[in-house]
């Protein structure tokens, strides 16, 4: 799919049609053998100071951007002279991994109901860990402790101007807080917030956007007016192409929305040229695999060993699950233009390697689970 | 093995069932599922079952490059599969204004070489096309524009120079270094496909077939009747392009091949149509009236087998005016207002037939319906008599003169139609009485269109039965007062010549395929029978002796029984009260007529304007000629074919002796050329018809010169001067014509005086007669 959604703007802007193609599989092959890797090695080894670890070096990495990058409007990519390297793209599996950690050492007062008896923790913690439990002794606090790393997260990919990023981060890091246990009314109170925001800047003053910073201004104006800009020429092209699909698609590789009036077809659009060339059914398909994906993960990590595997797993299935879904409302011209990709299928080399990563780990949860001990 | 163990010590704790985790767990898993399936999947299919045709429409719109390709229009073919106008493929000339400038958009002097380049572009290219520099180097010069069409209709020829043109390198300057800078105009043009229409016959029955506009499509004669058979089926090429505009390779391209027109083969016959159109330019030079037209028409089927009005235009150059007072007109009118429209009225009126589109008054022509109707209805026969004073008094106060002022005094009703006679033809209409009269003017076609497949048909101009008084009555027995077709005018003498029936006139006999296989064939339509065979001959008759020895006697031919009347009608639509149509209508064999002739000629000036004296000798060259053509077997009387049997002898091979006693046999006389004792050859050949007395000129010898005379004029000479000066002249007369009517003058000859003939030749001359013509 990558290949022939690449050609056309490969040929047209570099020296072979097929240099997305290649550059793509080979990172394609480096994932692959990283998910094996991974899959061999017991993810447990994750839960120890080695997150707390790699916590900090995220955060080292994300600060190291913004400074590298200090001047310039958009600062998420580090030169590592051989290719461009996202660290936001990491990011997203570290926040899983921070917050399942964290959970893990407070799940005993996350877990506590007012006036009920106390739950047990898990496991034995090392002393650093029981220091921060005997902290963070509260529900209450606990979830600010959660909200903060999320935070954290946050501010920095959205200072790094990596907006897709960081609403899925944010995202993600909400689902991991319901995940914890948090108290439902936060989520309720956070609902309303989301919606009055996201209902006053789409309805009545996008404006303000411009006035914080311009974040994301063009882009909600864009979807909202549907003007003629440069965004507003993808997502038409985009649609175009989900038209012409119809219920079989034009055929594999006969897709024509892709010959440059796609800007970057095989970027985050890929969907649209899925649905031109494969039709309704091809996106069906896609679409079905990606929630077979998500349902599987969701096995796996009820029947995985432990808390921390469980929402190692479904942290993972929530990034992909969220991220697909933005990427088609996106392309689908349900939401403004975030600039997401579509997992697996979009060109990308860090992102594929990190995805097929995750699912290495996915698969280490899988196979030191309950089911296969029995 | 120890630091790790005591690393993952409190992994080893097996995970305590968690309930809480495992409804969260799932809730939120069931909120993403129901986002990718709802949410997303939802969308797409609403997208692609609610938009989908509207987007892919778009898509296609951009994607698409779609070039037409011009179908071939089909070829109209005479009776005789003689193509008359062709099709042949042709070229758009295209080119892109932008991309010129855009080339020397690098260059210091970018503007000045454009300007110089497209003016040395459009310079050659006007050469080429014929066209004005001017508008080409304007076209070339909106270099804002990516595409324009240059130049239409480009053929073969014209292509290939255009070709060399553009491969020819364009020096604009030096570089740096001293290497001349040129450019290959080729990038900066391309083609499409057109299509050409030839007209190899130009004038030739120009207004039967039509002009065509700039796009092909037919807007006058069978070009637009047949329009739609004629234009085929223009064909598609579709190529994807992306969206900078360069095509994509040709998997993406599909080709709808063009499928050429049908052919129509017209009922025209070109010999025919010859004969017409020379009588009738013959006739507009010599009497130097507005117009002339004709129509010949094959009596039993309604076939059109000629039909013209000059002045005509060219084929090849339909938008010259050429009438010239319309000419002037229009030249006075130039810059006005109403300029365009004036132009283009005059210049429907030129493209149009007039025998279909314009009204006239028939006049004394359509005495032989009135005669018919009375016939039919028994208030009159060929025993009845009438005698004319000079005028009829209609109604007590109306009094109508009769063309001969003295009057005919009594005739019979033959000869009432050999006179013309205008208050014998009102009587009968007046004993026939408006409904009864009503009746046949009805039948006969008069009150409707003949339905033709030409456009632009005219509608009748008429007195309705609920306004026709005794006095429109009167008028309209005698063909005054109203106005129809010429064709709707040959119909109905044909319906007379046919024994009684009504057909339907057309142009076109079949449509056929490119390989010339009939796809349909017009099956000739009777419209009705209006009179009896009777009633039919017994006109026919009448109509014959106008012609022996009545107002037609000009398109008298021997051998062949013409039967005609004759009619000089006032113009009612002309201020000018002396404008006059002379016109004639008749048809041949009388006795089982096979063709019948309309000829008109419209406002003659001078003396003679009477139909018999300009438009029966036209009808009866055109006759002779077609029936000839057509080996209608000729049936001489009695005298005619005494005349007739004297031939030249076979003088070759005799000794000039001989030769002489043999000529004087025949009632020839022998002029010997040389000095040689046997004829070796003769002029006229043996066999040949010359009056009594002609001179046969024998060469005694092979080497002996052929002896040359000029022709003399014979205009204006009676038989027997005409004569004379053929004998003074070494040359025989064939007589045509009335030659025998007293006062009947030479008005036309065969050769031209001053041209160069041997001695002996032949010579017709045609007769016309002028006296006792009026009608």
């Amino acid at each position: 799919m990558m290949y022939s959604a690449s050609y056309a703007y490969a040929n047209a802007n570099a020296s072979s049609p097929d240099v997305y193609f290649k550059s793509q599989l080979i990172w394609g092959a480096l994932g692959f053998a990283a998910m094996i890797i991974i899959s061999k090695i017991d993810y447990r080894i994750l839960n120890s100071f080695l997150t707390p670890v790699i916590f900090v070096g995220m955060i080292g990495l994300l600060v190291l951007t913004l400074a590298v990058n200090a001047g310039k409007p958009v600062k998420r990519w580090i030169n590592l002279g051989f290719g461009q390297f996202q660290p936001s793209e990491i990011s997203k599996f570290v926040l899983i991994l921070t917050m399942a950690y964290l959970i893990c050492i407070l799940y005993k007062p996350l877990h506590t109901e007012k006036g009920k008896r106390a739950m047990p923790s898990i496991g034995r913690l090392t002393r650093p860990e029981q220091a921060l439990l005997g902290f963070f002794d509260t529900k209450l606090k606990c979830t600010f402790a959660l909200a903060f790393v999320v935070i954290i997260f946050c501010g920095l990919v959205a200072l790094e101007s990596h907006l897709s990023c960081t609403i899925l981060l944010f995202c993600m890091g909400v689902s991991m807080m319901w995940l914890a246990g948090v108290d439902k009314k936060w989520f309720a109170l956070l609902g309303i917030v989301v919606v009055i925001a996201v209902v006053y800047v789409v309805y009545i003053d996008t404006g303000i956007l411009q006035k914080l910073g311009g974040f994301g201004y063009d882009r909600v104006l864009t979807w909202k007016t549907k003007q003629a800009t440069e965004g507003a020429d993808r997502w038409q092209q985009g649609l175009l192409a989900i038209g012409s699909g119809g219920p079989f698609g034009v055929g594999f590789a006969n897709s024509k929305q892709k010959q440059l009036y796609i800007p970057e077809p095989q970027n985050d659009f890929i969907f649209a040229i899925i649905c031109e060339e494969l039709g309704f059914l091809g996106a069906a398909v896609v679409v079905l695999l990606f929630a077979a994906l998500v349902c599987r993960g969701f096995v796996i990590a009820t029947k995985a060993n432990d808390v921390f595997g469980s929402l190692l797993v479904t942290g993972i299935m929530m990034q992909i699950g969220l991220q697909v879904t933005m990427n088609i409302a996106v392309v689908t011209d349900t939401i403004p233009n975030t600039g997401i990709a579509l997992p697996f299928f979009s060109y990308g080399g860090t992102a594929l390697v990190i995805i097929f990563a995750e699912m290495g780990v996915v698969l280490s949860v899988s196979k030191n689970g309950r089911l296969e001990k029995q | 093995m120890g630091f790790l163990d005591k690393l993952f010590e409190k992994n080893k704790v097996r995970k305590r069932s968690d309930l809480s985790f495992k409804k969260r767990a799932r809730s939120i898993t069931a909120l993403v599922l129901a986002l990718l399936l709802f949410l997303n999947l939802g969308r797409v299919g609403w997208i692609m079952g609610v938009h989908g045709d509207e987007y892919r429409s778009i898509a296609e719109k951009n994607q698409l490059y779609d070039t037409q390709i011009k179908a071939v229009r089909g070829t109209i073919y005479d009776s005789n599969m003689t193509p008359l106008v062709t099709s042949s493929s042709a070229w758009i000339l295209c080119a892109d204004p932008a991309e010129i400038k855009k080339n020397f958009k690098s260059d210091p002097d970018g503007d000045e070489i454009t300007k110089k380049f497209i003016a040395y572009l459009s310079k050659n290219i006007a050469k080429i096309l014929k066209g004005k520099t001017k508008e080409i180097s304007e076209k070339l010069s909106d270099t804002e524009k990516t595409y324009i069409r240059l130049a239409k209709k480009v053929d073969a020829n014209q292509r290939l120079s255009l070709d060399e043109l553009f491969s020819e390198k364009y020096v604009y300057g030096h570089t740096d270094s001293g290497r001349e800078k040129t450019v290959t105009p080729r990038a900066f043009f391309s083609y499409e496909n057109d299509t050409l229409r030839l007209y190899p016959e130009n004038n030739f029955a120009s207004t039967v077939i039509g002009v065509t506009d700039s796009d092909g499509k037919g807007i006058s004669g069978v070009e637009t009747y047949y329009n739609t058979v004629l234009s085929g089926k223009d064909g598609r090429q579709v190529t994807a392009k992306n969206s900078i505009g360069q095509a994509l390779d040709s998997s993406y391209e599909s080709v709808f091949d063009a499928t050429q027109g049908n052919g129509v083969v017209l009922t025209i016959n070109s010999n025919i149509q010859y004969y017409l159109e020379n009588a009738l330019n013959n006739a507009l030079e010599s009497t130097k009236a507005k117009g002339t037209y004709g129509i010949v028409m094959e009596v039993d089927t309604g076939k059109i087998l000629a039909m013209s009005n000059k002045p005509d235009f060219d084929l090849n150059n339909p938008r010259e005016i050429v009438d010239t007072e319309t000419k002037k007109e229009l030249k006075a009118a130039e810059g006005s207002e109403d300029y365009s429209s004036k132009l283009t009225e005059a210049l429907f009126k030129q493209w149009n037939s007039y025998c279909v589109t314009n009204n006239y008054e028939p006049g004394s022509t359509f005495k032989i319906f009135t005669a018919a109707a009375a016939l039919e209805e028994g208030v009159v026969n060929l025993n009845s008599t009438y005698t004319c004073n000079g005028y009829y008094k209609v109604a007590n106060d109306t009094i109508i003169h009769c063309a001969k002022v003295e009057g005919h005094g009594f005739q019979t009703f033959t000869q009432g139609l050999m006179n013309s006679c205008n208050p014998f033809f009102i009587d009968l209409g007046q004993k026939l009485g408006v409904q009864t009269y009503y009746k046949y003017f009805e039948a006969f076609g008069f009150t409707e269109r003949t339905g033709i497949d030409l456009t632009g048909e005219s509608y009748p101009v008429y007195h309705k039965l609920d306004k026709m008084g005794i006095v429109e009555l009167a008028s309209t027995s005698y063909g005054q007062s109203f106005r129809v077709s010429p064709v709707q005018m040959i119909t109905a003498t044909c319906a007379i010549a046919n024994g009684g029936k009504l057909m339907k006139p057309y142009v076109v006999d079949s449509v056929v395929d490119t390989q010339g296989n009939i796809i349909s064939k017009t099956e000739p339509t009777v419209k009705r029978q209006v009179i009896s065979e009777k009633t039919a001959a017994t006109v026919r008759e009448m109509m014959e002796a106008v012609v022996e020895g009545g107002t037609g006697k000009n398109a008298y031919i021997e051998g062949y029984r013409v039967a005609g009347k004759t009619a000089t009608s006032e113009k009612l639509d002309t201020e000018d009260p002396n404008d006059y149509i002379a016109s004639f209508v008749c048809f041949a064999p009388a006795n089982d007529p096979k063709i019948a002739i309309l000829v008109g000629v419209d406002e003659p000036p001078g003396v003679y304007r009477g139909g018999g004296v300009l438009a029966a000798p036209i009808a009866k060259e055109v006759m002779e000629s077609t029936l000839k053509y057509l080996n209608v077997e000729p049936q001489y009387t009695k005298d005619e074919l005494e005349s007739i049997s004297r031939t030249t002898p076979n003088l070759t091979g005799e000794s000039v002796a001989n030769a002489r006693v043999a000529a004087a046999n025949n009632g020839f006389s022998v002029h010997v050329v040389g000095s040689g004792t046997s004829v070796v050859s003769q002029v006229p050949s043996a066999g040949q018809a010359i009056p009594e007395g002609g001179v046969v000129v024998v060469y005694t010898e092979d080497d002996s010169k052929a002896e040359v005379v000029k022709v003399p004029s014979f205009t204006g000479l009676t038989a027997a001067a005409a004569n004379q000066t053929a004998i003074a002249n070494g040359l025989n007369l064939v007589l045509s014509g009335p030659s025998g009517t007293a006062g009947a003058t030479v008005y036309s000859q065969s050769i031209e005086k001053g041209t160069e003939v041997e001695a002996g030749s032949s010579v017709t001359v045609y007769f016309r007669a002028t006296a006792n013509m009026d009608d």
